[in-house]
């Protein structure tokens, strides 16, 4: 079926809309392991979810204050670094959110 | 790495003080990082245009600052509803505003050339200022200095009554009470300020002729002969606005007294059609186009009253719809 682009811009609204909350999903998963910012978008590109910087390194310092995430600034390659990983309460939060996701995902694939 | 220097010196201008060298700090090893990785790609270091496009492309300072602040709307989605409601109330008032003080003071004067002008000024600078004190304290309340508390809060059996047009289903596609009301607040004012010039009170625009280039133009004398007849048309016109004002369901009511008033707005334009014009050109022996002036006014009347019989015959079938079907889903019962 051919999109015209206004149907196209509708498209992409909605992914972003779509994508917006897995993105947390992903960014608390990926950091049960310690991992800085730079090295946190890159292994979450390895599996196929690219996420801009601009948005990625708000969204940590947000997850932070909301208490889900710890934080510690170290060296590494001769530079500081500031390594991110969930806090008890973020582990405790990502894993209620991973069942609702389940959950989501199990009524849709009856849905689509 | 000036530019680099530069570039995150206007990001930590724009951040709240406690976080500024925390953020600047980490943004300063994400670009760093980033710079790197293209030299590591390219095989030799970045020149001064490479390392800006790069910078370019990480955003604007005051996008990359504005993304560590609190993710807040001037107004949010649960307020703005509301905050739209107020604006609309508030532009109502200020049109009601504007007229009203544009009247009266064209009233004050006796002087009604800068009426239209007079209003919009007023409606403008008024509407923007409620606006404007609107969004201060939309965007207060947004952000919790001031607190609303059990001042909004508000039950079912409480909401005004808005009468049968509001509801929805069968029949709620017709004109709400409120929308004939407002309709009938501002043709009765049109019609206080038509019978304010008619009447002489004040000096209406089209009632002086202006002298230009040796050329006066003044109302035909039709104007004078019927003008009892048009003040009393005009006063049961403004009978039947105040009648929609106050009772918009008195539907028969209404439409009667709109009969009476188109059936003599017929008559009025057989009469204005018999005197053959409505604005005479009065001018000096040596102004040679006053006649071709005179064609054109007459013409210009001409098409003019055949709109308006055309207006005034269908509105005519209107009211004479309305006044056999009365209030639908009243039976015959409506007013």
């Amino acid at each position: 079926m051919h999109i015209m682009p206004a149907d196209a811009d509708l498209f992409e609204t909605l992914r972003q809309e779509l994508r917006r909350g897995t993105l947390i999903l992903a960014v608390l998963a990926q950091l049960k392991v310690e991992r800085y910012g730079y090295g946190l978008r890159q292994a979450l590109a390895e599996v196929g979810l690219e996420i801009d910087e601009g948005a990625l390194y708000p969204m940590l310092r947000r997850l932070e204050s909301q208490g889900l995430l710890t934080s510690e600034w170290r060296e590494e390659d001769k530079r500081k670094k500031r390594f991110y990983r969930l806090s008890p309460e973020g582990e405790a939060v990502l894993a209620r959110l991973s069942a609702e996701w389940r959950a989501i995902n199990d009524t849709l694939q009856n849905l689509i | 790495m000036d530019l680099l220097d530069r570039y995150l010196a206007a990001v930590a201008a724009l951040l709240p003080k406690d976080q500024r060298q925390d953020i600047v700090a980490e943004l300063r090893d994400v670009l760093l990082t980033r710079i790197e990785a293209r030299e590591a790609e390219l095989g030799r270091t970045l020149d001064r245009g490479e390392t800006e496009a790069l910078l370019k492309a990480f955003g604007h300072p005051i996008a990359v600052a504005g993304r560590f602040g609190p993710v807040r709307g001037l107004i949010g989605p649960e307020l703005y509803p509301f905050y739209a409601f107020a604006v609309k109330a508030a532009l109502g008032l200020a049109a009601v505003v504007a007229v009203l003080s544009a009247g009266i003071a064209a009233l004050k004067t006796g002087d009604a050339y800068d009426v239209v002008p007079r209003a919009f000024y007023a409606f403008v600078s008024l509407g923007l200022g409620l606006i404007g004190g609107l969004t201060v304290i939309g965007a207060a309340i947004e952000r919790g200095w001031i607190r609303l508390g059990r001042s909004v809060d508000w039950k079912v059996s409480e909401l005004p009554h808005l009468g049968e047009g509001w509801n929805v289903g069968w029949g709620g596609n017709r004109r709400s009470p409120l929308k004939i009301r407002l309709e009938a607040l501002f043709e009765a004012i049109a019609l206080v300020l038509f019978i304010l010039w008619m009447s002489g009170l004040v000096t209406a625009p089209w009632m002086v002729g202006e002298v230009r280039q040796g050329l006066v133009l003044a109302p035909a004398p039709i104007w004078t002969e019927l003008r009892w007849p048009i003040l009393a048309w005009a006063c049961v016109q403004l009978a039947a606005s105040l009648t929609s004002v106050v009772r918009p369901d008195w539907v028969r009511a209404r439409a009667a007294l709109d009969l009476v008033t188109d059936l003599a707005g017929l008559g009025f334009v057989a009469l204005f059609w018999r005197s053959g014009r409505l604005i005479q050109v009065l001018a000096e022996p040596r102004v040679a186009d006053a006649a071709s002036l005179q064609r054109a006014l007459d013409t210009s009347f001409q098409i003019a009253v055949g709109v308006a019989v055309a207006v005034f015959a269908i509105k005519v079938g209107i009211d004479l719809w309305r006044l056999a079907r009365g209030r639908r889903g009243a039976g015959s019962g409506g007013a």
